[in-house]
């Protein structure tokens, strides 16, 4: 009885859902709300609009930055929920410390000589974000390995000196509010003609150039970097 | 290429042994990142190499030490 019922729901939901796909607009045609005027607007205009080299960093930090704003929100709370349930308290009776140490030379010695180029390379595509390919999302999550890399191979003690949980927390917060705070200061000045100060474009293709694009890129990528170290932490131990 | 995509994908799902569903996935991932590259998508790939390859292949082995998963 329960086989035909689920049989008969599944079918029930493929025939909805193929018929979903019935409406769609044909695949390819001239008029379809794909192919309208912005996707246009965005590749001519976008270097001259917001001074990024790079059309995609263009669009997702400056024209749909909230998009990109509610994207990092999704990982903050993402980070506080696994804080939340995962997180042992100090005092509490089941904390076994159950952590291998790694205690191979070669293993710390050769990472000694490749985490500072993982870093070089991970800060490299934050702050060429707007200029080549890469972004605050990609270079964060590269750093985020570094340092899970680090609490692999040099255990908690080491990760505890150089990254307190008061301090990442606090950069986490930190760089959430100040994008809002940043994105926001520019939404309100930009469209309304208010005569306040606001940072130049600069000639495309230097470092420093793009306006907002460089801070947001960098606090996105503090963010996931943050993220991702929080979430193997916790999932490993349960202890930052 | 897109044949081994293919091939990945279906070994995934009919691997019996967990960790290497784990690294035939990440097999996947690395692919897909060529692929993206030959798209002309080098964004997509940079992410694909960190996020597909790495830090999901990191927290699925950690998930697999918690449940003991693996045999030895």
């Amino acid at each position: 009885m329960r086989k035909f019922l689920s049989i008969g729901i599944t079918t029930t939901l493929i025939i909805i859902l193929l018929m979903g796909v019935n409406e769609l607009p044909t695949f390819g045609e001239y008029d379809n709300p794909a192919n309208n005027e912005v996707a246009h607007y965005y590749i001519e205009k976008a270097t001259e609009d917001t001074g990024a080299m790079n059309i995609v960093t263009g669009i997702i930090l400056d024209y749909r930055a909230f998009d990109t704003f509610v994207e990092s929100s999704v990982l903050f709370t993402a980070s506080i929920i696994v804080l939340l349930l995962l997180k042992k308290e100090k005092n509490s009776q089941d904390t076994e410390i159950d952590e291998t140490i790694i205690q191979s030379t070669i293993l710390k010695e050769v990472s000694k000589v490749i985490i500072p180029c993982i870093q070089i390379f991970g800060a490299y595509i934050i702050f060429y974000g707007h200029l080549s390919p890469g972004g605050g999302f990609a270079g964060g999550t590269i750093i985020g390995t570094s340092l899970i890399l680090y609490r692999i191979i040099y255990g908690k003690k080491f990760t505890d000196k150089l990254l307190p949980y008061s301090r990442l927390i606090r950069y986490l917060c930190g760089s959430i509010m100040f994008y809002g705070l940043l994105k926001g200061y520019s939404f309100i000045t930009g469209g309304n003609h208010l005569a306040l100060p606001q940072p130049s474009l600069g000639t495309p293709g230097n470092i420093l150039s793009g306006g907002f694009l460089l801070p947001l890129n960098i606090l996105v990528g503090l963010i996931v970097a943050i993220t991702i170290y929080f979430f193997f932490t916790l999932f490993d131990g349960g202890e930052i | 290429m897109l044949m081994f995509l293919i091939g990945a994908s279906v070994a995934v799902s009919t691997i019996k042994s967990l960790l290497g569903a784990i690294i035939v996935f990440m097999v996947y991932s690395l692919i897909m990142t060529i692929l993206w590259q030959q798209l002309n998508a080098p964004d997509l790939a940079i992410t694909e190499a960190a996020v597909g390859a790495g830090i999901t292949t990191i927290l699925f082995i950690l998930t697999l030490k918690r449940i003991k998963g693996v045999r030895k």
